[in-house]
């Protein structure tokens, strides 16, 4: 497993970061970029269960991962520890295809600059899906920055 | 000789909006077995954008069983030309922009030793179909009624007789009429 880290100045209030980060509607704009039909289930409180869902495009069918709240300090950081995948409402966190990632941490760092909110995310990330997140995530970032400035 | 072949999923109206047919196994184990008798595919940018988005990646999704993955090998591995005014590059693997014209590609490619030629896209298929350069044709009906999306061969203003050779039914109900041009 190895990391990848992100940050974006963001010309917002932390508050206004935080709330188009997380809640329902915004997060499926912003998180189009990974996949179209983003959404979660679940709530962002600490130790709560949460599914991050779409569509698998060529079934149609909903996946995604099955993920802990394993941190949640409001306005300054959120940690999601990603337990394994979910697909047509079947979990799996023990298989070879997740053990790999399994216990995989996500986290959100929320800082203030000025007025504006320095957003800072940093992801364990095994090697097969590195180069797809590096893609994917400045643009998802780009997305929330825009909701965030309008 | 290669033969230029085409195989589209629709609705039984016609349609061919790529979210609404029965995406199973089976399904995917044909469109593997009919690539497999095909070395390269031709497709347009919209095509070529859709597909470049999900097979080169189709194992990172969950869900994506053996047979999807037999098939995104497969689809990964063949050679595709690109047909695109605007694309300046294409990355999905062997994979090329076309260089020349449609005509002058198929006919270059007819005259070289090969398995067929997939016409992999509804945008070349009308070019083709228009020029009457199409040999085999599997229409793969679902079981479905459905007004959205764009409807096949919409702009196609001659009237094409076909020879049916045989079909195929599965168990979803799909099912594959496969046509000779006459």
């Amino acid at each position: 497993m190895s990391k990848l880290n992100f940050s974006i100045l963001i010309d917002a209030p932390i508050s206004k970061v935080w709330d188009t980060m997380l809640e329902d509607k915004t997060y499926r704009e912003w998180t189009e970029a990974f996949t179209e039909g983003s959404y979660y289930k679940g709530d962002w409180s600490k130790g709560s269960k949460i599914l991050f869902l779409g569509p698998n495009p060529e079934t149609g069918k909903e996946g995604g991962m099955v993920s802990k709240i394993k941190d949640n300090k409001l306005h300054e950081f959120i940690s999601i520890e990603h337990l394994g995948e979910v697909y047509d409402g079947v979990e799996d966190t023990t298989s070879d295809r997740v053990k790999d990632w399994a216990g995989a941490l996500e986290n959100y760092t929320f800082a203030n600059k000025d007025g504006k909110t320095e957003l800072v995310v940093d992801l364990d990330i095994n090697e097969e899906f590195k180069e797809m997140f590096e893609g994917m995530w400045p643009k998802a970032l780009q997305k929330l920055k825009s909701l965030c400035e309008e | 000789m290669r033969k230029i072949i085409f195989a589209i999923n629709t609705t039984i109206n016609g349609s061919v909006d790529h979210t609404v047919g029965i995406a199973d196994d089976e399904l995917h184990d044909f469109y593997t077995d009919l690539l497999n008798s095909v070395d390269v595919v031709l497709m347009g940018r919209k095509t070529y954008q859709l597909m470049e988005s999900f097979w080169p990646v189709a194992h990172k999704y969950p869900g994506s069983t053996q047979s999807i993955l037999r098939f995104a090998d497969k689809y990964n591995s063949v050679k595709k030309i690109v047909f695109s005014d605007t694309l300046k590059e294409v990355k999905w693997q062997n994979s090329k922009l076309a260089d020349r014209n449609l005509q002058e590609i198929i006919s270059e490619l007819k005259n070289q030793d090969g398995k067929n030629i997939s016409a992999g896209s509804l945008s070349i298929a009308l070019q083709l179909l228009k020029l009457d350069l199409i040999d085999e044709f599997w229409f793969a009906v679902h079981p479905i009624v459905a007004e959205k999306g764009p409807h096949l061969f919409d702009g196609m203003d001659v009237i094409k007789k076909l020879n049916l050779i045989d079909s195929k039914t599965l168990s979803s109900g799909v099912v594959f009429h496969h046509y000779q041009n006459i």
